[in-house]
């Protein structure tokens, strides 16, 4: 497995523009999720990086070989680049086994025991013989990963491909083909456009906006520090309140907010706390707040809350809580930790 | 707090390159050069057809195209087909409704049935008739037995649709007040009308190609007349210019379907299942009203043509099978046929997977022109030639090379369908995974298209090759002096009146149609459950 870089990639089909200059790398062993919205292109990203389209500039390189680049394009075939897609795409005629070992030459020697190795560690041992209409999804898309895994590419590429499967199964196939990703040290790229999954999953996240990543940190970066506010509401749920700064502080409505990184002082601008960061505590010990409505999802509770102080408008916020909802509609908040601070 | 190191903004895009994206690239040329061939090929017919008609001078061409026997021939012709095809849609769609939106029983079993006269092909359905009423020759027997032949035409497609289409937006209507029968003829039949419009059109074109039923019912319409012309004097020029002009009416009638079709709205909004249509209740008057109407429709269609067939075979008996004479021309009819079905189905590979495949303008081309012979009555194509061989290869003219290659031709239209449909199977992603995962271009047609086609492409040569066994125009213009296929000697028989000599030719005919028959109305009525998560799709299967 390889490092992969990719430099200035350029991409337009027709007249619109779908990749403007994408700038990305993944370390080696690393898993890297490319999380954005659809049609931000970071499909066409994957499937450049895979050799299914070409780019009209920039380049890719694996390691020490650059796969496209300055006039030069090594075909998909050539480029030892795995690839997991959407709807696991399983050859129809072939069997499990067949599918898996799709990628090496009949003869190759240790071929039988490498596809059995791989169903294993897929979860799929002793499915050799079954044909893919006969498996659930989250079956195909183990398959898939084997099938990708088993040549030794350079890069893993996925391609959302827990997005077809329902909720309960999709946790479960995620944690398994992370730990199976790590298991042989792939240096893995997945696009997704669900958040949670990209921040659970991902050694790092590229958040990918209008042709261009706007951010690539770790998963607590990109959620905590988020490069800009549309980011930091992307990313998860957002409160975001006017303040002004004064070096590692800022006034907010709120009160004095401790901030990660430092404003300049007298700075105007914007603070962002998440949710998680509201606590609700006994009236009189924090700032007093009204509850407006409060729903119910089971594990917690998304609380909304109103906070009307002196001389500034009323701020509206959430808060999560678990366990048994204020039986009083005033009620008091605290807020822990640093916020995200973003200078006019 | 934290510094922010490896957050990495960008603040703008970089400028973008000159390069515009680029259209679709042109496939590999090993695909394109034998598709570009084949269709230059596919329009040899047309091409000989106008280099003929004009030799004698278009002075000549105009005179002919000017006689008054010329525009009596037109109009009796449009005539027969707009007769044709409006007896057909009466009974198609009224057949279609009864059986999708009726709790008419037997509904499963009549659907079969009521697909069924496809099996007859229309000159066997013409010699039952004209062996046992001779008063049945002229346009009264022409428009009753082009009817009971082709209404499946209709009654397929739109029985299909009737099945599928949104109930929801016919419950809306009952829910605004609209009456049950009033839904049906605003609403429902509204969204069928796609459905109508392709099926009057293949009813259309097969009224003015066809050439047994006419002949035998000696009833005065396009191809009869080309082909008397064409037998009956050295100067083929008439023949040519009038062939012309017929494949300028098909060519309107087909090119005015597909622009109806253009406008036609039938956009489904919003998502949602469908649910099966609500069935109308029928009064016990309206059971019995119903099942005689199928009833009349199914005798006249296959009991009427079974009972004389068997008739003639019986008496036939008597006399004695000549079985000398039957298993040569069996024998030379399958050759024939498995060597056209094999040539149509070559000679689309290229077609039908480029067309599958990529969206260049120059497989676009190549995809329509081969479609050119659907339009082409076969009489016409057959004629076309006829010129061709005489004038550019002399060697093989009245020999079997050419009559394959004008079988091959002819079904064209239907072989790159059935390719195209069965190369669709795979999906470019299926490819694409074979390619990261080491598999060259034409790796990737070796182990994942063809395989996963050739199910499809050979039920699909097997069809051309049971249409082939049932041609007529082109077998009886071009086949090697001396050589008979079924169809050829049922037609000298009945031409002469030797209707019991007649008889086991016509069986045979009948029983090898049947299979692509059930076949046929088995997918498109939807009869056998899909199977599997990609079922294939059904794809008109014979023209």
């Amino acid at each position: 497995m390889s490092e992969l870089r990719v430099t200035g990639l350029y991409k337009a089909f027709g007249d619109t523009p779908v990749l403007r200059g994408v700038d990305l790398s993944v370390a080696q062993g690393s898993l890297t999720a490319v999380l954005g919205p659809s049609g931000c292109g970071k499909t066409t990203l994957l499937r450049v990086i895979a050799g299914f389209e070409r780019p009209d500039a920039g380049s890719v390189r694996l390691g020490d070989v650059e796969v496209c680049g300055r006039g030069r394009t090594v075909p998909p075939e050539k480029r030892r680049v795995g690839v997991v897609p959407q709807e696991g795409s399983l050859f129809p005629h072939l069997s499990v086994a067949e599918n898996v070992g799709f990628g090496a030459s009949r003869r190759a020697p240790g071929r039988a025991t490498r596809i059995s190795t791989l169903l294993e560690l897929v979860g799929l041992a002793g499915f050799e013989q079954r044909r893919p209409h006969e498996l659930s999804g989250g079956q195909q898309q183990r398959v898939a990963l084997a099938r990708a895994l088993l040549p030794g590419p350079e890069v893993v590429l996925l391609d959302e491909p827990f997005s077809a499967l329902d909720a309960g199964l999709r946790h479960a196939v995620r944690d398994d083909v992370r730990d199976a990703l790590h298991e042989v040290g792939a240096t893995a790229l997945l696009v997704t456009h669900d958040q949670e999954e990209a921040l659970s999953i991902a050694d790092e996240v590229a958040v990918m906006r209008d042709g261009l990543v706007v951010q690539h940190g770790t998963p607590e970066q990109v959620y905590l520090e988020p490069a800009d506010l549309a980011v930091a509401r992307f990313v998860g749920e957002a409160i975001v309140l006017e303040a002004r700064g004064d070096a590692s502080m800022a006034s907010t409505a709120l009160g004095e907010l401790k901030l990660r990184g430092s404003a300049e002082r007298g700075a105007t601008g914007q603070v962002m706390i998440r949710p998680e960061q509201v606590h609700l505590v006994k009236v009189g010990d924090g700032i007093p707040a009204t509850v407006q409505r409060a729903v119910f999802h089971g594990h917690d509770t998304t609380v909304h809350l109103s906070v009307s102080p002196p001389m500034v408008d009323a701020v509206e916020l959430v808060c999560r809580i678990q366990g048994a909802l204020p039986e009083a509609s005033e009620v008091a908040i605290r807020v822990d930790g640093a916020v995200a601070w973003f200078p006019r | 707090m934290s510094a922010t190191p490896e957050l990495s903004a960008v603040p703008a895009a970089t400028a973008p390159p000159s390069r515009r994206g680029r259209r679709a690239p042109l496939p590999h040329p090993i695909l394109v050069l034998p598709a570009v061939l084949v269709a230059l090929f596919a329009l040899i017919p047309v091409a000989y057809l106008v280099i003929r008609a004009g030799d004698a001078g278009w002075a000549r061409a105009f005179e002919i195209l000017w006689r008054e026997r010329t525009l009596d021939l037109v109009l009796r012709s449009l005539w027969l087909t707009f007769s044709v095809t409006f007896c057909c849609l009466v009974i198609g769609v009224g057949l279609a409704a009864l059986v999708t939106r009726t709790d008419l029983p037997f509904r499963r079993s009549i659907t079969v049935l009521a697909a069924l006269p496809l099996a007859v092909p229309s000159y066997v359905a013409a010699y039952a008739w004209i062996s046992t009423f001779s008063q049945s020759a002229g346009y009264w027997g022409a428009l009753l037995v082009l009817t009971l032949c082709t209404y499946p035409y209709v009654f397929l497609p739109v029985a299909a649709v009737l099945r599928r289409t949104d109930t929801g937006l016919e419950e809306v209507a009952r829910s605004l007040g609209r009456s049950g029968p009033r839904t049906f003829f605003t609403v429902t039949l509204r969204q069928a009308r796609p459905a109508m419009a392709a099926g009057s059109l293949l009813v259309a074109l097969y009224t003015l190609s066809d050439f047994g039923a006419v002949s035998l019912l000696r009833y005065d319409v396009f191809t009869r007349v080309i082909y008397t012309s064409y037998r009956a004097s050295f100067d083929r020029t008439p023949a040519a210019v009038l062939a012309l002009l017929l494949v300028v009416i098909t060519v309107a009638i087909t090119v005015a379907e597909s622009r109806s079709r253009g406008r036609a709205e039938q956009a489904r909004v919003g998502a949602g299942v469908n649910r099966p249509p609500t069935m109308a209740t029928l009064s016990l008057r309206q059971r019995v009203a119903a099942l005689a109407g199928v009833g009349v429709v199914a005798g006249l269609a296959l009991g009427f043509p079974a009972v004389v067939l068997t008739g003639w075979l019986l008496r036939g008996q008597s006399a004695g099978i000549d079985v000398g004479r039957l298993v040569p021309a069996a024998g030379s009819t399958l050759y024939v046929s498995a060597l056209g079905a094999l040539v149509a189905v070559l000679m689309a590979l290229p077609v039908g997977i480029l067309a599958a495949r990529s969206r260049h303008r120059l497989v676009r081309v190549t995809e329509h022109a081969t479609y050119a012979g659907h339009a082409l009555p076969g009489l016409v194509v057959a004629l076309a030639m006829v010129f061709f061989g005489i004038r550019v290869v002399p060697g093989i003219y009245q020999q079997v090379p050419l009559l394959v290659i004008t079988y091959a031709i002819l079904f064209l239209p239907a072989a790159v369908g059935v390719v195209r449909a069965s190369v669709a199977l795979s999906s470019p992603r299926t490819e694409e995974m074979a390619r990261s995962l080491g598999k060259s271009q034409l790796g990737v047609l070796r182990s994942v298209t063809i395989p996963l086609a050739a199910p499809g492409i050979g039920a699909g040569a097997a069809l051309v090759m049971l249409t082939c066994m049932k041609e007529l125009p082109a077998t009886l213009l071009l086949r090697p002096t001396g050589m008979d296929t079924l169809a050829t000697r049922l037609w000298t028989h009945t031409a002469v009146a030797e209707y019991a000599a007649a008889a086991p030719y016509a069986a045979v005919l009948v029983v090898l149609a049947v299979i692509p028959t059930l076949m046929l109305a088995r997918e498109q009525i939807g009869l056998r459950p899909v199977r599997g998560p990609r079922a294939p799709r059904p794809e008109e299967a014979s023209t």
